[in-house]
């Protein structure tokens, strides 16, 4: 049967044909749309992970156990997890797959290539070109990984990950783990010697020579006068571009098949080098002493575009019909977020914010404007105990930490302890059901509260860590919240504020939308500083538009001239 | 024949991306390749968001469709549809959804919307059509289906079998939703019967 399946889906969907019997998730963007559809199938064993390298860990153990197993990170997660990486390619895991993701166009991330990473682990790297690949190439990157024991890094692009196409979708297999001897497997895990680089290297040298013909590289002869080596979503703009180039399509990218090239570049004119990123595929090309063209034609930063290959195939530059002016329309919190009142409360506080990578960090942006640094996942507690250590009693009390559940168990936890013996205070946001920052497309993610998803008792923990003093206050309640944040901050002791209201996106029920009284509104603009997508300046008052709005009540809470409160249905 | 380009524009939120991938299921259904590439809002609701829809009856290499070349624009919000509209070839077409949602700085009063915006649609792009997509939603008491109204209202104007729409709109959903969507399709079908004879023909590509 075939189907219109995403990159993301794509993925799932090999996996299951594949006999994958573990995945192993950091769930954010990508990672976890190929959670939401291994669920659909059914077939693969999910575990969701509160860090990029517990989700690379767990699922080296897996295939160290004899199971078919992926790590699916987000973008960004494979830089995250090199040290698990550098440890799952001394131990040989065989059967085991990395699916990692770059995101050129940093539309959810850095920009940073992946590849640099797998070469500095001596890891494979495959590349799918189209959703069709990704689907195949996890069956491909299992058997090159049993094959060569080795892991294997799939690296897509969320631009891959969000095109879709017709995927003949095949019937999962279901499987079962061979077992290993407890003492094999503890064999396996990596203490650190020589020999085991001399082995990495020996296993890259063998995977080299495979890409002399594995079919997973392909050589397509057309003109003489321009070859083009490629990989990935670019192999189907080159073939848009220039229709008669000849092309060595890459799908085993690392290590790259420096004799196949050699003997490609002898077969044209002119060789051209396309990939987004880095000069990865160039450099190699380069150091092996074959001449090629590519970053001084190309970008380094940003996605391709068809009109920028052409470009670099020496159409004359397009020039596009410029676009209309436009309003710009910045990313913000949902109507009814919990963050918005946490982050209004925070403001009126004056004080410096770490924020976090979640949905929060829109609140850096203006009406809001409260978040300052959004340094990475679980950083704020040790970003704001070095901005303690550097500025002293000029911010003591006055820098601030808010993290999100998952990233305090991310790694936030370690830092907390150090800072428990401060006077710090930390705001533990427990609203977003995980890295839900940078949004999936369409539907709210339900991988990241389905069944299996972890749950702390958050108080007994932070409590575990040595923090002097712990409240629970719903943000929700601005005053409420208000007093507690004001007191916690004056505490000559370590405190941890955990702001508990459910994402709006999950809470149960829905609340009357808010109406505003017209005779007693006098346009003050208190209720708009909060950025709520419902409500808007209207000729006579503030309008709220009751389709929009979520009924959290915070712009009643901030109004003075109580113009504003439920709709009352008759 | 040169594969037809459809962008589909709108906010997160408002199933844009929904409306691509039924699309490309309906031309799938009919025999047709189909290509999709979304644009990654940057949040969950509110945020610009682009689907590229390429169509061709051979087979295609890439999912993008090239700069300033598309056939058909669907907007399922106006000033999302003005942004795009420069994608758009002159001689192509563009179905807009009467609604508008403001933007932060519309809101806090300091931007107006575009009062001649229409006006500046047709200026690009010649035919341009307006139909009053999430007031047919909201009537039939979903207005997640909007783009529903539009897929009708450009349906007869593709190669697309109309048994293989329903066959898309069944893989898609169940039940009430799935009533809502079929009469959604119905409606928009049901506005392009209204439509004047110009707005009735395909886009007919300039020769290569």
């Amino acid at each position: 049967m075939r189907k219109l399946l995403t990159g993301s889906e794509a993925v799932a969907q090999g996996a299951g044909e594949a006999g994958v019997h573990v995945a192993a998730a950091f769930p954010g963007p990508v990672a976890g749309e190929v959670v939401a559809a291994l669920r659909r199938g059914g077939t693969v064993r999910c575990e969701l992970l509160p860090s990029e390298q517990a989700a690379v860990e767990l699922a080296l153990g897996a295939a160290l156990g004899g199971a078919r197993s992926l790590a699916l990170l987000p973008p960004g997660g494979l830089e995250a997890a090199a040290g698990a990486l550098q440890a799952a390619s001394c131990s040989g895991g065989s059967g085991l797959v990395l699916v990692a993701c770059d995101d050129p166009g940093a539309r959810v991330a850095r920009a940073g290539d992946s590849r640099l990473l797998a070469r500095a682990a001596m890891v494979p790297v495959l590349e799918p070109a189209d959703p069709r690949e990704a689907s195949a190439f996890v069956r491909e990157a299992l058997e090159l990984s049993e094959a060569f024991q080795t892991p294997v890094v799939l690296r897509l692009t969320t631009r891959l990950a969000d095109s879709a196409e017709a995927v003949e979708a095949g019937p999962a297999r279901a499987t079962v783990p061979r077992g290993q001897r407890v003492e094999t497997v503890l064999r396996a895990l990596p203490a650190g010697s020589p020999s085991q680089r001399a082995r990495a290297l020996e296993r890259l040298g063998s995977l080299a020579a495979h890409g002399w013909d594995t079919p997973l590289n392909r050589l397509e002869m057309r003109s003489a006068q321009v070859g083009v080596v490629t990989s990935g979503l670019a192999y189907g703009m080159v073939r848009e571009a220039v229709p008669d180039a000849s092309i060595l399509k890459l799908g085993l990218v690392h290590p790259v098949p420096t004799g196949l090239v050699r003997e490609f570049a002898g077969r044209v004119h002119r060789l051209l080098v396309v990939e987004e990123l880095e000069p990865f595929l160039e450099s190699e090309l380069r150091a092996a002493g074959i001449a090629c063209e590519g970053k001084d034609r190309l970008p380094r930063t940003g996605e391709l575009t068809p009109a920028l290959l052409a470009h670099a195939f020496g159409a004359p530059p397009s020039s596009p019909r410029a676009p209309e002016p436009v309003a710009e329309r910045p990313p913000e919190l949902c109507p009814g977020c919990p963050h918005r009142a946490t982050f209004q409360a925070l403001k009126r506080q004056h004080v410096t914010v770490a924020g976090d990578l979640d949905c929060a960090h829109l609140a850096s942006l203006a009406p809001l404007s409260t978040v300052t640094r959004a340094p990475g996942a679980g950083a704020p507690v040790a970003v704001a105990a070095g901005l303690e250590a550097a500025l002293g009693g000029r911010i003591a009390g006055r820098a601030v930490a808010v993290l999100g559940e998952d990233a305090l168990l991310h790694s936030g936890a370690g830092a907390l302890a150090v800072a428990a013996a401060g006077t710090g205070t930390v705001v533990l946001s427990d609203t977003c059901p995980a890295w839900e920052g940078g949004a999936a497309p369409g539907a709210p993610e339900p991988g990241h509260h389905a069944p299996g998803r972890w749950r702390v008792d958050l108080e007994s923990l932070v409590r575990s860590l040595g923090v002097a003093s712990v409240r629970t206050v719903d943000p929700l309640d601005l005053a409420g919240f208000g007093a507690a944040l004001h007191e916690e901050l004056a505490r000559p002791a370590s405190s941890a504020l955990i702001a508990r209201s459910p994402c709006v996106r999950l809470r149960d029920g829905a609340r009357p939308p808010m109406r505003v009284d017209p005779a007693r509104c006098n346009r003050c603009g208190a209720c708009l500083r909060l950025g709520c997508p419902a409500a808007s300046d209207g000729l006579e008052a503030v309008v709220i538009d009751p389709a929009v709005c979520a009924g959290c009540g915070l712009c009643a809470q901030v109004c003075r001239s109580r113009a504003i409160g439920p709709e009352v249905r008759s | 024949m040169r594969p037809l380009g459809i962008l589909v524009v709108g906010l997160s939120g408002q199933e844009v991306e929904r409306v691509a991938t039924l699309l490309g299921e309906a031309a799938l259904g009919t025999g047709q390749d189909v290509r999709v590439a979304t644009d990654r809002p940057a949040s969950l609701l509110g945020a610009s968001v682009r689907c590229q829809v390429r169509i061709a009856s051979g087979e295609l290499a890439s999912p993008f469709v090239p700069e300033g070349e598309a056939d058909l624009l669907l907007g399922l919000e106006r000033l999302e549809t003005l942004r795009w509209v420069h994608e758009v070839d002159p001689a192509g077409l563009v179905a807009v959804s009467d609604h508008l949602v403001p933007t932060p700085r519309m809101r806090l009063g300091l931007e107006e919307p575009p009062p001649d915006l229409l006006a500046r649609l047709r200026a690009r792009v010649a035919r341009t059509v307006e139909v009053p997509a999430a007031a047919e939603a909201r009537a039939l008491g979903r207005p997640a289906c909007a783009g529903g109204v539009l897929l009708g209202l450009v349906a007869p104007l593709l190669p697309i079998a109309e048994v293989a729409w329903d066959e898309a709109l069944q893989g898609a959903f169940a039940g009430e939703e799935l009533a809502a969507w079929r009469a959604a399709l119905a409606r928009g079908r049901a506005l392009f019967g209204l439509l004047p004879e110009a707005l009735r023909r395909p886009h007919e590509p300039r020769a290569a």
